[in-house]
This record gives C-alpha cells, sequence and structure tokens, in this order.
C-alpha cells in the first residue's frame, strides 16, 4: 500500500503532462509559423503605455518584508488548526482538545496584538 | 524499472540539480527562482510516502509563503552592487574539500546502512487519510512539542517587529 | 478516539511561570508605552525569582509527563537552577548597559531573554528529539534576535547574522541526524530509543545509526562550540552586546551540554565505543587551538571567546571519563564545572561592562581585584581539579590512553593561560 501511493497520482501527472504539452506546444508552434516582422517600436518593453524612466532593481521598503515574514507565521498557525479541524470530533475529552488548541492561538493572539500595538503594519 | 522507480528518479534528480543551481547561481534571483522548482518536487517525494498532508503544507508554506519571503528579502538587499562582486574569496578550495568529503562520508555510509523500513504513525490513529495521522499524534504524543511551536513563532514575532522596525522609523523621519 | 491526558503540570512550572512573566513584561509595556527600563527589569527580576523557588521546591521530585516526553529530575532540576541564576546574573549587568545602548526595545530584550531560559530548560528536561529540537531552536532564535539588538551598531547586526546562518545550517545537520536515528529506530522517544538498540544489537554495526550520531554530535558541537565547530563564536561574542555575551556564554552552552548528556545516557549508550573516540579528538583540540589562539587576541571580547571554547574543552574531557565506568561521577564534575563557569564567567563580562564605562583608573577600587577573582577561573581557582580529576584518575586502568591524552593535552593548554592570567592579575 505504502509503494503504490504515488501512482493514486498518475492523473494528476497525466494533466501536468498535458498541460506542459499544450502550452509548450503553443510557444513552439508559433515560433516556428508566426509571422516575425520586428521594428524597434514592437520589441520595446512596453508597446504602449510609460516609457521606462529608470532602473527597476531598486530596494524595497522593509515593511514588505515584515508582512511577508507575519503572513508566514501566521500562515503556519492556520497549518496547524486544519488536522486539529479535521479530527476534532476524536479528542476523548473533546474540552481538552478544545484547550490545547485555545492555548496555542492564545500566544499567537497575543503575538499579533503585540504587532498591531508596536504600529509594525502600519503604512504611513 | 517500474513506473514508480522512474518517476523517483524524476524527482530526486530534479531535486538534486535545481538545489546545484541555486547555490551556484551569482544572480540571487534565478537562485531563488530555481529554488522554487526543488520545492515542487520535494513535495512529490512526500506524496511517495504517502503523506499528502505534508506535500500540501509543502506547496502552501515553502512554494507559497517562503518563496515570496525570500523574494522580498532579495528587493531589500540593493542587488546592484552586489551582483558583480564574489561572496567567497581565499576559502573557496578549502570549502570545496570539505564539502565532498562530507558528501563522500554520507554516500559511503549511507549505501553502507540498512533501513529497517517506514515506521508509519501507531495503527489506532490511522483511520483515514494523512492528515488524521498527522493529527493523532501530533495533538496527543505530541502536545508539548505542538505548544512549544507556538512560542517559537512567537519570539519570531518578536523577532521581526524588533530587527526589522527600525529602518522604517529612520526613513520616515 | 484520541485520549488527551492531563500533564502533570509540576515538571514544567518553572516554565510556565517564565512563560506568564513574559506575558506581563510586554503587556506592560504595550500598556504603558514607557521607555524607562524599571517596570521590565523588575517584572523580570520577580518572575525569576519565583521560578528559581519553584525550581527548589520541586527539586527533589522525579517525575515525567506528556507521554515521557519531558521529565523532572534532579539532573534537569539542577540545570535550571543553573539557567535561572545566569538569567538573575544577566538581568542584573543588563539593565543600565541596555540603557546607554539606546536599545528602544527594552521589554522585548527582558523577554527574549527569559524565553531562550525557557528554551534552555526544556533542553535540560526534554526526553524526545522532538521536544529537544523545538527548545533548542526557541533558545537559539531568541539568541539570534538578542545578539542584533543593537540595531545601530554594524558589528551587532553582523554578529546576529552570522550566528543565525550558521546556527541555521548547524540545526539542519540535526535534524538529519534526528531523522537516522528515528530511521533506524521508529522512535523519537530517547528511552524508546536506548531500550530498541538494546534489544537488537545488530543495529550497532549498522552504519546509519553511526551516520545519525555523526551528525547530530555536529548539531551539539556547534552549539557548545567545540574546535573545529568554533568559527562563530569569537565574531559573535565580540559583536553582540556585552550583557548578551555573558548570557550566551554561559546558559546556552549548559544547556547543550544537558541535552547532550541525555542523549547519550539515555539514548545512545551502547555506542559508547564510538563517541568516545569523537569526544576525545574534539576535548584534545578544543583544548589546544581555544589556549593558543587565544594568545594572539587584541580584544578582551574575543579573548574571554576564546577562553570559553577552552572551557568546553575541559568539559568534554567528562564525556570521555564518563565511559570508564563511573559515569555519575563523570558528568557530576560536568555539572559542577558548569555553574562555576557559570557563575565565573557572567562576572568576568560584568566587570568587562563596568570597565568599558568608567575604565580601569577612574573605576572602584575594587574593580581589579574582582577581575582578578573572576579571571582566576582560568586557572581553575573554584576546586573543580578537586572533582575532576579524581573522577578521571579513577577510571584510569580502564580507559588509561584516551584519558592519558585528554588530560595531558588539558594541562599543556592551560599552562599559558595561567602565565597570561597570573601576569593581567600581577598588572592590575
Amino acid at each position: 500500500m505504502q509503494e503504490s501511493a504515488i501512482l493514486g497520482y498518475l492523473p494528476i501527472l497525466i494533466f501536468f503532462a498535458l498541460a506542459v504539452a499544450i502550452g509548450g506546444g503553443m510557444v513552439v508552434v508559433s515560433t516556428f509559423l508566426g509571422r516575425k516582422n520586428p521594428n524597434p517600436e514592437k520589441i520595446s518593453t512596453y508597446e504602449c503605455g510609460m516609457v521606462p524612466f529608470k532602473d527597476a532593481r531598486q530596494r524595497f521598503d522593509v515593511r514588505f518584508y515584515l508582512v511577508a515574514m507575519l503572513f508566514i507565521l501566521f500562515d503556519i498557525e492556520v497549518v496547524f488548526l486544519y488536522p486539529w479541524a479535521v479530527l476534532f470530533t476524536r479528542f476523548d475529552p473533546v474540552i481538552f482538545g478544545f484547550v490545547e488548541m485555545l492555548l496555542f492561538i492564545f500566544v499567537l493572539l497575543f503575538g499579533y496584538i503585540y504587532v498591531l500595538r508596536k504600529g509594525a503594519l502600519d503604512w504611513s | 524499472m517500474g513506473l514508480e522507480s522512474i518517476l523517483f528518479y524524476y524527482f530526486a534528480i530534479v531535486i538534486v540539480a535545481t538545489a546545484a543551481l541555486a547555490v551556484s547561481r551569482r544572480n540571487p534571483v534565478y537562485a531563488v527562482l530555481f529554488l522554487l522548482p526543488c520545492l515542487v518536487h520535494i513535495a512529490g517525494l512526500w506524496l511517495f510516502l504517502g503523506a499528502e498532508f505534508l506535500a500540501a503544507i509543502q506547496i502552501i508554506i515553502y512554494t507559497g509563503a517562503i518563496m515570496v519571503l525570500y523574494l522580498f528579502v532579495i528587493f531589500i538587499l540593493d542587488l546592484g552592487s552586489f551582483r558583480t562582486k564574489r561572496i567567497i574569496h581565499q576559502q573557496k578550495s578549502l570549502a570545496i574539500a570539505g564539502g565532498l568529503a562530507l558528501i563522500v562520508q554520507l554516500v559511503v555510509l549511507t549505501i553502507a546502512s540498512t533501513f529497517p523500513g517506514p515506521f508509519g504513525p501507531p495503527q489506532e490513529v490511522v483511520s483515514g487519510g494523512n492528515t488524521q495521522a498527522v493529527g493523532g499524534v501530533l495533538y496527543t504524543d505530541f502536545l508539548f512539542p505542538f505548544e512549544l511551536a507556538s512560542l517559537v513563532l512567537l519570539v519570531a514575532i518578536f523577532g521581526a517587529v524588533v530587527l526589522a522596525r527600525k529602518e522604517s522609523e529612520e526613513t520616515s523621519s | 478516539m484520541l485520549n488527551i491526558l492531563v500533564p502533570d503540570f509540576r515538571v514544567i512550572a518553572p516554565e510556565l511561570i517564565l512563560v506568564g512573566t513574559t506575558f506581563a513584561i510586554i503587556l506592560w509595556e504595550m500598556i504603558t508605552r514607557t521607555r524607562r527600563h524599571v517596570g521590565s527589569v523588575l517584572l523580570a527580576t520577580v518572575g525569576t525569582i519565583i521560578a528559581l523557588a519553584v525550581t527548589a521546591g520541586l527539586s527533589q521530585l522525579n517525575i515525567s509527563t506528556f507521554g515521557d516526553s519531558v521529565v523532572l529530575d534532579p539532573f534537569a532540576s539542577f540545570f535550571k537552577m543553573i539557567f535561572l541564576l545566569g538569567l538573575l546574573l544577566t538581568i542584573a549587568i543588563s539593565s543600565r548597559y541596555i540603557d546607554e545602548g539606546e536599545v528602544r526595545e527594552h521589554a522585548e530584550y527582558y523577554a527574549l531573554l527569559i524565553l531562550a531560559v525557557v528554551g534552555m530548560m526544556v533542553l535540560a528536561t526534554g526526553r524526545e528529539l522532538v521536544t529537544l529540537f523545538l527548545g533548542l531552536e526557541l533558545m537559539s532564535m531568541s539568541l539570534y534576535i538578542l545578539a542584533g539588538i543593537f540595531k545601530t551598531d554594524p558589528r551587532s547586526n553582523e554578529a546576529s547574522m552570522k550566528y543565525f546562518i550558521l546556527g541555521s545550517f548547524a540545526t539542519g545537520f540535526m535534524l538529519f541526524g534526528m531523522s537516522y536515528i528515528y530511521g533506524m529506530t521508529g522512535s523519537t522517544h530517547l528511552r524508546v530509543i536506548g531500550r530498541v538498540i538494546s534489544e537488537n544489537p545488530g543495529l550497532l554495526a549498522n552504519k546509519g545509526l553511526l551516520l545519525g550520531l555523526f551528525m547530530l554530535l555536529v548539531g551539539f558541537a556547534f552549539k557548545i562550540s567545540a574546535v573545529p565547530f568554533h568559527q562563530w563564536t569569537p565574531d559573535v561574542y565580540e559583536g553582540a552586546p556585552t550583557s548578551v555575551t555573558a548570557f550566551m556564554a554561559a546558559g546556552p552552552k549548559a544547556a547543550a551540554f544537558a541535552a547532550l548528556i541525555r542523549v547519550l545516557m539515555e539514548a545512545l549508550p551502547q555506542m559508547k565505543g564510538d563517541w568516545e573516540l569523537l569526544f576525545t579528538i574534539l576535548a584534545v583540540v578544543t583544548m589546544t587551538l581555544a589556549n593558543l589562539v587565544a594568545l594572539s587576541q587584541d580584544s578582551v571580547k574575543r579573548m574571554l571567546a576564546y577562553s570559553s571554547i577552552a572551557h568546553v574543552g575541559y568539559i568534554l574531557i567528562g564525556f570521555v571519563a564518563s565511559v570508564g565506568g563511573h559515569a555519575d561521577r563523570a558528568f557530576s564534575a560536568v555539572m559542577f564545572y558548569l555553574l562555576a563557569y557559570t557563575f565565573m564567567n557572567t562576572g568576568a563580562f560584568a566587570i568587562l561592562i563596568f570597565l568599558t564605562s568608567r575604565g580601569f583608573h577612574a573605576g572602584h577600587p575594587w574593580a581589579p581585584w574582582q577581575c582578578s577573582f573572576f579571571c582566576s577561573h582560568w586557572r581553575g581557582f573554584p576546586p573543580r581539579q578537586v572533582s575532576q580529576p579524581s573522577c578521571l584518575y579513577s577510571t584510569l586502568p580502564s580507559r588509561g590512553s584516551t584519558i592519558f591524552w585528554s588530560s595531558s593535552a588539558s594541562l599543556t593548554a592551560r599552562s599559558p593561560r595561567i602565565i597570561i592570567s597570573g601576569s593581567s592579575s600581577t598588572c592590575t
């Protein structure tokens, strides 16, 4: 049973293979069959719209990092919630199962209030 | 060689190759982008063990959240100045020798060892899928580490706020 | 049905008190928004003292809970008291120093110190690999942040960054080793691992288990900064705020030693032959190299860092000696050494903080005397020779050669240090 676990995903693999084949096929076919008459205007990065005026590789504000970091932390918290929710009715004294998750969430809720209070998410 | 072995070697080779590319690229953005297929294929390896939950987590956390974080970190760095510099100076040969010795040792010892076989979670826990199996041990036997994990996350929150808040204040003032 | 048992909260009572203290400190700061340190210092001190009292009160118990993944025995209680003592000393030397360093996040500073101690306590009480790992992470993550808490000082940033990157790398090795040990024995509980190995002697010949032990030791050797894995120590100790360095040099090392002793004695005692050799090499190399390199340092903090590495070498002799059949005596010598080391080392850094703000000449007349008192631990002042060599010589007949090598290396390695510290105390 362990050994054949992956074979249950064969349809998904075939689906991926088809997706790659169709997507890649379109690109390949259009490279060979498409008409090409390039001119400088046509191959510029933005054919219409604003003219690029500056290198895009500039430093971002560190607050983006802070938001991404906090997103990961609370993402992980939610991941822990998922199997707990699936199993909830099977905990023997159900109230203990409830309390243990309550403690976990309380600690992170404390962290969340801390983040808000410190103004780490203010964007002014 | 059955279909399964072919699939396994496909995943294994892609993981090793993309990991090597991620380490060797000079441009950090390329390195991170090579990490992406690496992490996705690791999720594939989880499926070999019947660990669907872990595969899903791998995709959600690593290829979702952590990749975004890596990219943000790279955007925060000033890349223009650092792409041209060599990071490792004189210790390259020493590092290569040490790394090779470690790899040889790992490979030799791993080949020489025999593995008793996969240990699943206790049978009474497994009824349903991998999610139930993970949860079944996580919220009972491993309750203490589980609660500790919340403290580790709390420390990470403190760290993110304490260390990253400085610059935002400096730029605003 | 998934049975959840009510844990015995006595086992983790000091940890719970400390976590509560952390919340109280942060909450107090969030409510008052004060920039004064008094509240945080007071709360931290009170919490630590209560935890110390509770630990002392429970120190005679020998109970385990959470399915034998956490244990409270006299061994754990002793280490908990070392950590709490170290925390108390660190809080005492921090308040002025952190204030002068213009750290605005003082509440977080104390909260992280305390959470690091919670991690250390978990390391001393954990009897299960996942628990030990999370305790280690809790401790290390707090230390990474604390090392960088002087945010305007580039060297502090560098220390934090270096410690974080190398520390995560070491953690990776350790996890790899743990997964091999799990893969070989099918359990993460230390005592179950020990039982499985003793029931299946064939496992000892299995190279996978050896690889697991090896990788686990790499991770631990990094955390205690034994010599081939010590490279981070001088840079981090130099760059981190001195109060944090004092804290880092004592408690976390003791915690890593505690976890190491427990893993070796409860899970892998059958592999004595393998780890004896590894510890002999580590001890000899660590003592020799650290003492020699310490001589050529021009920063006091770097020299103290190498001194702490050398101490690790002396402590590792205890691990070699434990193989001879008197493991309890060898490890009680290690524990005593760690207690003395915590006190003397924190004292040395406290004097350093005092002197950097005042200087010898304008300072207190007692400062040079205190300095030479705390430096006297390099010469082995607390009479640990009384405990340690006696246990070494008691095992001499059986383990003659390795003990000879490591103890003679200890003596030769210590001699330049004796000269240095002797001359420093005569200078003052």
